[in-house]
């Protein structure tokens, strides 16, 4: 029996957010690529300088990358923003869900459909898993849908144990650390 | 369980939301009387109808307007949460 | 006496391997593949359970999970249902509700005593006051079925969501045309059955190589999934049903629903029709198909349909012997096929006597069936007993009518109308999105079911985005499936409409004499559909005796709505794994090895106080508070609501939401803040931070953060004002670090100039502790010296570790929420919903001070306006006293007591061992509290636990240092 499946936190990645009226204009202007759409991702940059940009609503952003990006460390530096650029400290804990039966061990935890989903939108989802918010980014891969999930830190303990049984009856893993 | 179409995360289960309550129009509190206010204050109509109600989805922060029957509890319409400032005094009743 | 018949190809059971079992202690023996229901009347088990109320035998009825005499105790379960539950080796199986065993149950004593517990007994008899204790004991040891083990060990059982375009209820030939016709329009198919297997209820009467040939459609499409042996239990808004499956629960939601529940046989209502031997044919049909039983060595059945006779010639051709048909119909002229078939039955040695009606079932001495007395019946139904005859049978199966398993539909919303022509309820309108088919819409005949479940399963496609309506005419069954009154009247009654609850005809009778006479009435004082059955075999019948009493059509008076869940589920499958949320702040982990005992709050786990070996709790909480009085304390405060609002609106926003003033406030500076509702009413406090002209951090109370961010939310969408909410509650660590020390010790840490001249009391700065980003603010809440200090989560555990380790050598002591409100309370802050209830406004809690009334609003102002002129309902003080013993111990609600009236309550109380007194709040009554300021030492009464008073003083407050010199440096103070 393959072990596909893996609920892995992800610990080597840093993220910050931007809201306010100038928060487009200004990350596009650091160069980032902005997703058009409210609740859809896009991503910035290639191989180790790659992040994931996703617009929450209409006018909030999540940006997550690798911990020492350049791009994530210019943004989220302590330097003076413009005004009506407005940083948001982001200190999610993040983790992926992926593999055989990945389907089954979210339907126990989260009411949303995820089968419905047009990835090739983008799509970013706002949800409750556990009964406690989330932010999900679904992704293709190769072993079917990957899900990338970031939480408020102080659920996390609550979020992963909670999961992990569940994972473990699906003959999954739970890996504490895991660098991607 | 029932479910909400919120105008921007779509249809979800109504436990993933947070009643606000229905939109009321506060009296001018520089003009009107105790009487006036302590009405507002207090009292609700419970009265079966179409209503504007404050809704938030819990997960997102965001607010919206649902215009929902109380006597089916169908939900009707959805509005941003700027139709309070924009759309809501046309329709009000008053 | 039931029996195992020869092997047959398409029985349920493998013969080849034998399941040892044990039922009432004894071992029994039965086949992989029965059910304990079908293994036990094989093995020749006479009576399975005692009925609820008059313990009377009980074997099979309904053989379909209907009726509650089969439900079992196994092992530490309690309530097995034995018609569904496979049978497994080694099972311990015994009866439910019986004293002393099923055989020698000493509460079969009651059935004799019946005449003496008539309808309503209970309420008429235990009303009495003095009695009722008594009573209600002797009951609840004689009520209830089976037993709970509380050893038993917690399993969880899964809860989970799915999704499908089309959910079709029921697995028989209508359902699994409907499955099958909205999978062929391109629909993911979702089909539920109670059943093992699909094919419906009565498998071998329908054309089986037709079914057969759906079935094998079934298992061959990707297109279906096939929920077996789940019940579809509830239905709820928008298309959600709760799926009870063995081992989990489904919370499936489907874009349109197919209810092909079919239709449920009902039993005849005769004298003795309860005895060991007497159940419905589609019982025996089922035993006799998929377990190879036979119902018993001679059969009469009791008849008023078509079925009947299919049934008799079924049984026929599998060689057991009907001796008898009782018709309750006078003719059967009216259908040629009902003629054709009894014809038949004829021709195989079967005799029919229409007109004919059982009068009552004789018991042997052993309790089983050993014969029926029957007799002619006239058009009004009422029997001719002295005409009655007697035939010899171990048998009596009843195939007179149906009832529409309608519950799911009912509560989806679909109305139902009677027809007389089939007398059967049928629906009506349908709510969209939801579909009928089969029998329970009025289709009887098997090729119209197969058409009828291919409509609404076109249908219902169409409606979830898949191929075309077909939308064709239903055509209801022509011949009457149901007898319009198959009850019969006894002088001794014992002629039960109700098997689960053992209600009589005449209990019903005289329930509606008494004036309960509408279905609603006659159910709650009867109890009648009350049981574990939900009126599956009794609702039609209690209907048909209250429309004949009352004359009154069936239509005019309707049915009840069975809630959902409308089946009994266990209740491991509604608990799930229980999801409780529980929030860690971010140095959470640090507490543990410190000796935390956590206490909730909120949802956070948040420490009570730090336990160390030999100290007792008070001992731990006192040097807790010495520490931060007289050297340096350090508290985890992650669980404030923290919040940032940027903009240029930000200060506006601020001085609409709080009671007090924030435009003006200093960058650099902190205020208090009050937040009020529309009311007036205080709802929350914290500390407002301006770091930027357009910037301010503000925090809320624990337990008001999440509600308090979500309000402020919809605020700011109201008003629309140009500034920006940031929750930054989990994302920001917070300890108030306080003590006469905790300058000294932080100084090398920090990269400011700690100095008071250049850091204030008030003040907040930004600076980098131990390298890391912080804010701080001199905050007073503990009355030392303090700082709080918020960083990033992820730096919360370096910052906490630095502050532990340069405070080590300096008597510096983490302290809990326990220490933290004896410190306050010692200061005279009161702590917004445990000091103020959901009535208190600032003048009754003396925080007028910060309020700002010149502002032109404040969310909460104009009433203050108003009760301003009225005056305080209520008065918070400080009070103080003495040492208390054990059985003085003053708590929180406690009553201030005023000659004989009530005048306050307390709403802290605890000891200052830095006073060395106790201290408190008091919520008291205005005029009284006015009153205490000319008695002599301001003295009140406190009534304890014990009944015993507490004399206490009113004090002033704040109790330790008034001046508040300590907090704010005065040199001197």
């Amino acid at each position: 029996m393959t072990h596909d499946l893996v609920l892995q936190v992800l610990d080597k990645r840093g993220c910050c957010g931007f809201k306010g009226p100038r928060a487009v204009e200004w990350l596009r202007d650091q160069g980032l690529l902005l997703p058009t759409q409210p609740n859809s991702w896009a991503i910035s940059g290639k191989n180790l300088e790659e992040v994931i940009v996703a617009r929450l609503g209409a006018s909030e952003f999540f940006i997550e990358g690798m911990v020492g990006t350049e791009i994530l460390e210019r943004v989220a530096s302590n330097t003076v923003k413009p005004s009506g650029v407005y940083p948001v400290l982001r200190e999610d804990c993040a983790f992926v869900i992926s593999g055989t039966n990945v389907d089954e061990v979210l339907a126990q935890v989260c009411s949303f459909n995820f089968a419905d989903l047009a990835l090739a939108a983008n799509p970013v989802i706002m949800t409750l898993v556990m009964d406690v918010a989330v932010l999900i980014v679904p992704q293709e891969s190769s072993v079917g849908c990957r899900y990338r999930v970031w939480c408020d830190p102080t659920f996390a303990r609550y979020i992963l144990d909670g999961l992990e049984p569940i994972v473990i009856e699906y003959g999954g893993v739970h890996r504490e650390t895991y660098y991607e | 369980m029932k479910l909400l179409v919120c105008p921007l995360n779509g249809p979800r289960p109504v436990t993933e939301f947070a009643y606000g309550g229905e939109v009321r129009v506060s009296p001018d509190p520089d003009a009107c009387s105790d009487a006036e206010w302590g009405n507002y204050v207090f009292n609700r109509s419970g009265s079966p109808g179409q209503k504007y109600e404050w809704w938030c989805h819990a997960a997102s922060g965001f607010w919206f307007i649902a215009l929902r029957d109380t006597t089916t509890d169908l939900v009707i319409a959805t509005y941003p949460a700027e139709f309070v400032q924009t759309g809501f005094s046309r329709v009000r009743p008053q | 006496m039931m029996y195992r018949l020869a092997p047959h190809a398409d029985e349920w059971i493998d013969r080849s391997i034998i399941v040892n079992f044990f039922f009432e202690g004894k071992e029994c023996q039965g086949y992989e593949g029965d059910t304990i229901s079908s293994a036990l009347v094989a093995a020749g088990v006479p009576f399975l359970g005692r009925s609820f109320k008059y313990h009377r035998p009980r074997s099979l009825l309904s053989f379909s999970n209907h009726d509650s005499n089969t439900l079992f105790q196994v092992g530490e379960v309690p309530n097995v249902r034995g018609d569904v539950t496979p049978l497994r080796a080694g099972m311990r199986v015994s009866a439910i509700n019986t004293f002393g065993g099923l055989s020698k149950d000493r509460a079969r004593v009651l059935d004799r005593l019946s005449s003496f517990l008539p309808v309503g007994f209970y309420y008429k008899a235990f009303h009495s006051k003095r009695l009722f204790p008594h009573w209600e004991r002797m009951f609840r040891a004689l009520t209830g079925l089976g037993r709970v083990s509380l050893d038993a060990p917690r399993k969880f059982t899964a809860k989970r969501y799915a999704f499908c375009d089309v959910l079709v209820v029921g697995a028989g030939a209508s359902g699994l045309s409907a499955a099958l016709a909205a999978a062929a329009a391109g629909a993911h198919v979702a089909l539920v059955d109670e059943s093992l297997q699909g094919g419906g209820i009565t498998p071998l009467r329908t054309p089986n190589s037709t079914l057969e040939a759906l079935l094998r459609k079934l298992s061959q499409s990707d297109k279906i999934t096939f929920y077996s042996a789940t019940v579809a239990a509830g239905y709820y808004a928008d298309h959600w049903l709760a799926l009870a499956e063995p081992l989990r629960m489904t919370k499936m939601r489907a874009k349109a629903v197919v209810f092909a529940t079919g239709v449920i046989e009902q039993p005849a209502v005769f004298r003795n029709n309860d005895l060991p031997g007497v159940m419905l044919a589609s019982a025996a049909l089922r035993l006799l198909a998929c377990y190879r039983i036979a119902p018993g060595r001679t059969i009469v059945i009791v008849a008023a349909n078509r079925e009947a006779y299919e049934a008799c010639l079924e049984l026929v051709a599998n060689s057991l012997r009907v001796a008898a048909i009782l018709e309750l119909r006078s003719t059967l002229q009216h259908s040629l096929e009902d003629l054709k078939l009894a014809r038949r039955c004829e021709d195989l040695g079967v005799k029919i006597f229409t007109a004919s009606a059982p009068y009552q079932a004789i018991a042997a001495s052993n309790g089983l069936l050993k014969a029926v007395d029957y007799g002619p019946i006239d058009s009004s139904g009422t029997i001719n007993s002295q005409a009655a005859k007697r035939i010899e049978c171990d048998s009596l199966l009843m195939s007179v009518g149906w009832a529409p398993a309608s519950h799911l539909l009912a509560q989806a919303g679909g109305s139902t109308v009677f027809s007389p022509e089939i007398q059967q309820f049928v629906p009506k309108e349908l709510p969209a999105g939801i579909f009928v088919a089969g029998r329970l819409n009025g289709v009887f005949e098997f090729n119209s079911r197969l058409d009828d479940g291919h409509r609404a399963g076109t249908d219902a496609a169409a409606y979830s985005g898949y191929g075309e309506t077909r939308g064709s005419e239903v055509t209801r069954s022509t011949r009457c499936p149901s007898h319009p009154y198959p009850i019969v009247e006894h002088p001794a009654a014992k002629n039960f409409v109700d098997f689960d609850e053992d209600i009589q005809v005449k209990d019903l009778q005289n329930a509606i004499q008494e004036g309960f006479d509408s279905s609603e009435l006659l159910k709650r004082y009867t109890t009648v559909g009350m049981g574990p059955s939900q009126g599956q075999h009794s609702n039609m019948n209690a209907l048909r005796i209250l429309a004949r009493a009352r004359s009154m059509s069936v239509s005019a008076l309707g049915l009840t709505t069975a809630r959902p869940m409308y089946h009994p589920i266990p209740l491991k499958l509604l608990a799930g794994r229980g999801f409780h949320p529980v929030r860690r702040t971010p140095v959470d982990a640090m507490h543990g090895a410190l000796g935390a005992m956590w206490m909730p709050a909120g949802n956070w786990r948040r420490c009570e106080y730090y336990g160390v070996s030999g100290e007792t709790r008070d001992a731990s909480i006192a040097a807790e508070v010495w520490a931060v009085r007289h050297a340096v304390g350090l508290i985890d405060v992650g669980t404030l609501g923290k919040i940032e609002i940027h903009g240029p609106m930000a200060g506006e926003f601020l001085d609409r939401v709080y009671a007090g003033n924030f435009s003006n406030l200093r960058v650099g500076m902190t205020r208090y803040g009050l937040m009020l509702d529309e009311s007036g009413v205080i709802i929350d406090d914290g500390v407002i931070a301006r770091l930027a002209i357009d910037l301010f951090y503000f925090t809320t109370t624990t337990s008001g953060s999440t509600a308090v961010f979500r309000e402020l939310l919809r605020l700011n969408a109201l008003w629309g004002l140009e500034c920006s909410l940031i929750n930054l509650t989990g994302h920001m660590a917070a300890f108030n670090f306080a003590g006469p020390l905790c300058r000294a010790i932080l100084q090398p840490l920090i990269d400011i100039d700690l100095a008071e001249a250049e850091f204030p009391f008030l003040g907040v700065r930004e600076a980098r502790l131990c390298g890391v980003a912080a804010r701080l603010m001199r905050v007073g809440f503990v009355g030392e010296l303090g700082y709080e200090i918020h960083v990033a989560a992820n730096a919360g555990i370096v910052v906490w570790k630095a502050l532990m380790s340069a405070g080590q050598d300096r008597g510096l002591r983490p302290f809990g929420v326990e220490a933290q409100r004896v410190l306050r309370l010692e200061k005279g802050h009161f702590i917004v919903s445990q000091d103020t209830d959901g009535l208190t406004d600032p003048y009754e809690a003396n925080a007028m001070w910060a309020m700002n009334m010149r502002k032109p609003f404040f969310v909460g102002q104009r009433s203050l306006r108003i009760l301003e002129k009225r005056g305080p309902r209520q008065k918070l003080v400080g009070i103080e006293w003495d040492g208390a013993s054990h059985s003085t111990l003053v708590k929180e609600s406690h009553l201030v007591i005023d000659g004989v009236n009530i005048a306050g309550r307390i709403t802290s109380a605890l000891y200052s061992a830095t006073l060395k007194k106790w201290i408190g709040f008091a919520m008291l009554n205005p005029d009284f509290a006015s009153r205490t300021e000319s008695l002599p030492n301001r003295e009140i009464y406190i009534r304890t636990d014990s009944g015993k008073m507490q004399l206490a003083r009113i004090a002033t407050i704040p109790f330790y240092d008034p001046k508040n010199s300590r907090q704010k440096q005065i040199l001197g103070g």
